[in-house]
Parts: C-alpha cells; sequence; structure tokens
C-alpha cells in the first residue's frame, strides 16, 4: 500500500473524530440533540443485543448506559476513553476501590461516571470522596 | 277539706319540681360530656413538647412544632433557640438548603446571641457533610474570627482541622488541630489528632502521570503499577490482539479493515492511558478515605440537639 493511497483513509478518519467529538458533548444535562455516533451505536447494542445476551454487568449503571452518560456528558473522545476505561475494569479489582450497591437484592459495583471523572477539576493530589 | 287537699298537692308538685330542676342541675354541671377539662399550654410547655419531637428523631413534626412556638410565643426569649432548632431540624432531615435559609436569617437578626452563632457554625457543619469542604471551610472561619471568646470556636478549629484533613493538607490539618483550646472538652481529642494526622503524608500514593505513560509505554503496565494485575493483563491483550489484527489486515490489503481496526485500536489505546491514569487517583482516594474513616469524629448534628440553649454551648461527648 503506498503513502498517497492511506492518506484519503487517514483524512476520512480524522475528520470522522473531530465530527463526532464535536457533535455531542453537552453539559451534561444529555440534551444532546444533533447526530451523534457513539449513542447510536450504544442504542443498537442496547436494543438488539443486550436483550439476547442477558444482563450480566456486575457493576452499577451497566456498562451499555454507563457508556450512554459518559458521552451525553463529554462528549465522544472522552466518552469512548471512559467506555473503554469501563470495560477493562468492570472486573473484581474495582471492588476494591469502589462501593457496592443493592440493586433489587443484587449487589453490584456502584461505578457510576461520576466516580471516574472527580479529579478532572481538582488540583494535583487532591482525590477526594 | 277540698280546697286544703289542693293546696297541698300544689305545694308537693312545686317541691318535687324544684328538686327536678336541682337534680338536673346538678348533674349537668357534673357532666364531663358537656363541658370537657381545658388546659392551658405555657410557652415552656410547647418548648419542650417541641424538643421531645426533635429528641425522638421527628424531625418534620419538630419543625411544626417549633413553629408553632414561635408563632404564640414570639417575644418569649426562647424563640432564637427555637429558629435555630427548626434549622437543625431541616438540616437533619437532610433538608440542608432549606435548612441553611432558616439559619441564615437566625444569624442575621441575632448575630450577637449565642444562637446568632451555633447558627453560623451549623451552616458550615451543613455544607461539611455535604462535603463541599470550600464553603463550609468560609463558615468555620467566621465562626472563629466572629466568636473568639466561645467555646464555639474550638468547635470551628476542630472542623477545619478536618476540612483539611478532607484536602489532603496534612500539616495545615495538624497546626489547625493545635490551636484548640486547653479548656475545651475538644482538646484532648484535637491533640491526638493533630499527631495522627502527620502520618496522612506518609499515606501510600500512586502517582497519576506515572501510570498513564507506563501505559502510554506498553498498555496495561499502568495498571500493574497501580495493583491492578487483572487489568493490565485485559489491557494488553485487547490492544495486542487489535494491533495484530490491523496489521494483517495491511499486510493482507484489507486498507479498509486495517484503517478501520487502527481507527478502534486508537480508542483503545488512548483509553487504556485514560483507565491507568483513573485507576492512580482511584487508589489514592481509597488509600486516604480508609485513613480518615479510621480517625474518630467526635462532633455530629445529634450534639447540636443536646445543646444548651440558655448557656449558649454545652458540650456533650461520649467517649
Amino acid at each position: 500500500m503506498t503513502v498517497s493511497s492511506k492518506k484519503p483513509l487517514c483524512l476520512c478518519l480524522l475528520w470522522f473524530l473531530i465530527m463526532t467529538s464535536c457533535s455531542t458533548a453537552t453539559d451534561g444535562q444529555g440534551e444532546g440533540s444533533r447526530f451523534s455516533p457513539g449513542l447510536q451505536l450504544i442504542s443498537i447494542y442496547k436494543n438488539h443485543i443486550s436483550p439476547v445476551d442477558g444482563d450480566r454487568c456486575p457493576s452499577y449503571p451497566t456498562c451499555a448506559s454507563y457508556a450512554e452518560q459518559a458521552f451525553q456528558k463529554h462528549g465522544f473522545i472522552m466518552g469512548w476513553m471512559m467506555t473503554v476505561d469501563r470495560l477493562i475494569h468492570e472486573g473484581n479489582e474495582e471492588a476494591s476501590v469502589s462501593p457496592f450497591v443493592n440493586m433489587d437484592g443484587d449487589v453490584r459495583i456502584f461505578d457510576p461516571v461520576e466516580n471516574n471523572d472527580f479529579w478532572w477539576d481538582s488540583r494535583e493530589g487532591d482525590d477526594h470522596d | 277539706m277540698i280546697f286544703g287537699g289542693t293546696r297541698e298537692k300544689e305545694t308537693i308538685m312545686t317541691k318535687r319540681v324544684r328538686f327536678f330542676c336541682l337534680f338536673f342541675v346538678i348533674s349537668l354541671s357534673h357532666s364531663p360530656f358537656v363541658f370537657s377539662d381545658q388546659i392551658v399550654i405555657d410557652s415552656e410547655d410547647q418548648y419542650r413538647f417541641a424538643q421531645a419531637a426533635l429528641d425522638k428523631g421527628e424531625h418534620l413534626r419538630a419543625i411544626a412544632e417549633f413553629e408553632r412556638f414561635v408563632h404564640f410565643f414570639p417575644q418569649d426569649e426562647k424563640v432564637p433557640e427555637a429558629r435555630y432548632r427548626i434549622g437543625l431540624c431541616y438540616i437533619m432531615a437532610k433538608d440542608h438548603d432549606s435548612g441553611r435559609r432558616v439559619l441564615e436569617d437566625v444569624y442575621m437578626e441575632y448575630s450577637s446571641a449565642p444562637a446568632g452563632g451555633k447558627a453560623l457554625f451549623l451552616i458550615g457543619e451543613s455544607y461539611y457533610e455535604e462535603g463541599l469542604i470550600e464553603e463550609a471551610e468560609r463558615y468555620f472561619k467566621k465562626v472563629v474570627e466572629a466568636y473568639p471568646h466561645l467555646e464555639l470556636k474550638n468547635w470551628a478549629l476542630y472542623r477545619l482541622g478536618w476540612n483539611w484533613m478532607k484536602q489532603d493538607k496534612w500539616g495545615e490539618a495538624s497546626e489547625t488541630f493545635m490551636k484548640v483550646k486547653e479548656e475545651s472538652p475538644l482538646y484532648a481529642h484535637s491533640r491526638d489528632l493533630s499527631g495522627i494526622s502527620l502520618k496522612g503524608e506518609a499515606l501510600p500514593r500512586k502517582n497519576p502521570t506515572t501510570a498513564g505513560i507506563l501505559s502510554g509505554i506498553l498498555p496495561g503496565l499502568g495498571h500493574v503499577y497501580c495493583d491492578r494485575y487483572k487489568d493490565g493483563t485485559v489491557a494488553l491483550l485487547l490492544n495486542g490482539l487489535t494491533i495484530w489484527a490491523s496489521l494483517e489486515a495491511f499486510d493482507k490489503d484489507l486498507d479498509v479493515l486495517g484503517g478501520a481496526l487502527m481507527f478502534l485500536e486508537l480508542g483503545w489505546y488512548t483509553g487504556t492511558i485514560y483507565s491507568a491514569v483513573n485507576s492512580a487517583h482511584k487508589y489514592n482516594r481509597k488509600v486516604r478515605n480508609d485513613f480518615r474513616r479510621n480517625l474518630p469524629d467526635r462532633i455530629n448534628l445529634g450534639l447540636f440537639s443536646a445543646m444548651d440553649g440558655s448557656t449558649g454551648v454545652a458540650l456533650k461527648i461520649d467517649f
């Protein structure tokens, strides 16, 4: 593959990345009304895959709901990064640093978006409740 | 005979009527169903009743009873205290905004009375309970400045020490605890906390920047640095497999697939770095919260309802 043939592909990807990151960030109220590929993907997963796959997420909110909230709150790029973070850390090791919550008799790890962006506004070294 | 007999009958009838009338009046006057008992509630009774509701933990009922007290006895000397307790009840019922509004009014109207000082402290305590430590700090400092001769000042200093600890400013916390005066019931405990708080500086800490850089060099390494070995392995496999698949696709001239996989990998890669940094922050938060949680706190909202209003401040502590 030549350099010239890779160029358009890279440009397309860059364009997609920039456009999607600009289109979805809201003020945290979840009122983004423009086209949002991240939310569309999650919607497809929630409506068509999750009902068949079943509810196996050990965390609350579930990973799909979490991703939805992350995209709504922080836009595509940060939402995507936070979703990847959630998928990586949803195992037992998260239980050592996050509290549990009882959801209709089902004990889950309480890990909302706020549990993973709490340090954004704090000064270096400040990791508060 | 006939006339005499009639007069005698009339006399007997009159006597009977009078007797029945008398009996009727006496019966009525003793009947509980006609005249019920009347009670007079004085200000002391009403205040005690409201306080009993507060002691039982029935905060909303206590608010209503204290408001009744203020309404019916507006000239009573306990009105500032009653209004302060209305604010306290709101806060104990977790309605912090309403509580603070009431207490602000109490402070504005009675700033020279003990109730005003307590109201100011309680506003700070309300913010502290909600985790709004900067607002809390502002009010505690105000208490220290405005009421230097009351025990409240020691309470405020004690809380300021806790505030510093919540911000991981262990040195400042230690110094502030030392400022609690010897005559205060909090003195001994503050001295202990002054020493213990310095241990906070030696608590283990993971540097978020180091975690991020390590994960940038090798995905998953930052997680290992934060003692999250399984997460590190997952991150390494996720990134490794996607990069390998992408390279294979480019190798076989499947540029679109390769590009899509690279795009996906870009997300995994940046997400992994974010995850490592996040893990370091969570680790630090956990260690510090555990440390603070194990330190006993001598001030709680229950103490505020036990304060003696007439003397301004009285501290009851169960050691």
